[in-house]
């Protein structure tokens, strides 16, 4: 059978779904196939429960909303159960050198979301009330006011870099900050990065500034 | 073939209404033919606004749900012959439109007008959907706040998104005496944060006030800074290029000047 990244079977406890995010360019490309799959043989999914075994840190909370909202009105599947994949061989990101990279030039305005599996640059803002998500690095030539998370997926060497670094929550990895509340921000621009288990801001370039 | 023109702002009470009669009157005395619509379904004002309340027949729901013909249910402006208003129902609800309705009669008024300017509805549920669908481009108001200029972000976010990229910004209620202490946002903060283009600067003024609960728009009246700048937003609408007026010209002292040439750094 070819690895398409979603293979569906049954079992003991009903029906299966495995989802490999790493196969997807992001979650409606995933989504998309999932539907082409399903699709097949819709009747045979009418009133069944769907057990879906993903990596859920790249779903967040609007993705599963959709997902589930297509699963019980188009497919008419009874029940729904999201599992954490637990197949420790899917792999962290690892393109933090190079690789995989998205390049947005717009402003990211509050109420909007980008979700990138790569390296992300951003040519604009990040206004307050938005959101970055990307498995490896965050680049912003603008500022970044909303809230910004690289490396998940828990690449704890991503970095995240802007030429205004004043997120509401800023996220690497597992470990989650937010910015100090004195008023004071530096006029050049900064880079974030895990340094012993907390996230550090430095200048961008160390000898320059301090 | 005329364009259509939607003022929105994502929050409440910043002048969307305001804006929408005094540009539509402004257009109306450059002797273009305007018809102005409402929005704002349930809460009616710009009738109210504009002095029109008692001369309500038929709404936009009338022709929506084909009682009337379109032609019936516009009102002809008590000053201007070539300056209409579309009222909306009062009794009803925003979900009584759909989407397809309304982009049909915005389509169907391009056809007869230079401008059709839709007055949005706070909040950006079906109402600013049926606002914003059938615009061509879109006039933004912001008041000097945070809260104003936040959603403000998110309603030009909502626009970018359906791919609607023409729109200009409207600062209303500026208080230049806050702004110069330091009290209040000023023009550069905002376009700072929002990074579109500026259109308009409305200082505030009591006689607006006054102007609403006479049902006679400000730029009826001459001698209202306020109304002149609506006036030079209209004139910018048409494609004039007009200077923006400066408010601080009272002020021209030792110390401005002084802080003016830091300003330039």
């Amino acid at each position: 059978m070819v690895d398409d990244g979603i293979i569906i079977k049954g079992n003991k406890d009903g029906l299966n779904a495995v989802i490999n995010f790493n196969k997807f360019r992001d979650f409606d490309d995933m989504l998309e196939n999932l539907i082409k799959k399903l699709q097949k043989g819709k009747k045979f999914y009418e009133g069944s429960t769907l057990k879906i075994d993903t990596e859920l840190k790249f779903m967040n909370g609007k993705d599963l909303k959709r997902l589930k909202d297509i699963l019980f009105k188009e497919f008419l599947i009874e029940e729904c159960i999201l599992e954490e994949n637990d197949d420790k061989s899917s792999k962290v990101f690892n393109g933090i050198n190079e690789g995989r990279t998205k390049f947005v030039r717009k402003t990211i305005r509050s109420g909007q979301s980008i979700n990138y599996n790569g390296n992300l640059v951003v040519i604009g803002d990040t206004n307050p009330g938005s959101e970055i998500t990307a498995t490896g690095n965050i680049i912003v030539l603008g500022r970044i006011k909303g809230k910004v998370y690289a490396g998940m997926g828990g690449n704890d060497r991503a970095i995240i870099a802007a030429f205004s670094l004043e997120p509401q929550i800023i996220q690497i990895a597992d470990i989650v900050s937010r910015s100090p509340e004195d008023g004071n921000r530096p006029q050049y621009p900064e880079v974030a990065r895990i340094k012993e288990g907390s996230i550090v801001v430095e200048p961008y370039l160390l000898n320059k500034y301090v | 073939m005329g364009e259509a023109i939607v003022v929105t702002s994502g929050k409440g009470g910043v002048g969307k209404t305001t804006t929408t009669a005094n540009i539509g009157t402004a257009l109306a005395t450059m002797g273009k033919k305007v018809v102005l619509i409402d929005g704002d379904t349930g809460l009616r004002n710009l009738d109210v606004l504009m002095g029109l309340e008692n001369r309500i027949v038929y709404t936009l729901i009338d022709i929506i749900e084909g009682n009337c013909k379109l032609k019936q249910a516009l009102i002809k402006d008590k000053r201007f012959p070539n300056l209409c208003l579309l009222p909306t129902a009062q009794t009803r609800d925003k979900n009584d439109i759909s989407s397809q309705d309304m982009l049909t009669l915005v389509n169907q008024l391009k056809e007869d007008f230079d401008y059709v300017i839709i007055d949005c509805p706070a909040g950006i549920e079906q109402g600013f959907e049926n606002a914003v669908v059938g615009a061509d481009r879109a006039v933004i108001v912001v008041n000097p706040e945070v809260t104003s200029v936040r959603d403000a972000d998110r309603v030009i976010g909502k626009l970018d998104a359906r791919g609607m990229d023409r729109h200009d910004l409207v600062v209303n209620r500026i208080n230049f005496e806050m702004t110069k202490n330091g009290d209040m946002l000023d023009v550069d903060d905002i376009l700072d944060s929002l990074a579109i283009k500026l259109i308009g600067i409305v200082p505030d003024d009591r006689n607006i006030t006054i102007s609403t609960n006479k049902g006679e728009p400000i730029v009826l009246d001459n001698n209202a800074l306020s109304g002149q700048a609506f006036k030079n937003i209209a004139l910018r609408i048409t494609g004039v290029e007009v200077p923006f007026i400066d408010f601080n010209r009272n002020n021209n002292g030792l110390f401005s000047t002084i802080r003016n040439l830091f300003k330039k750094k």
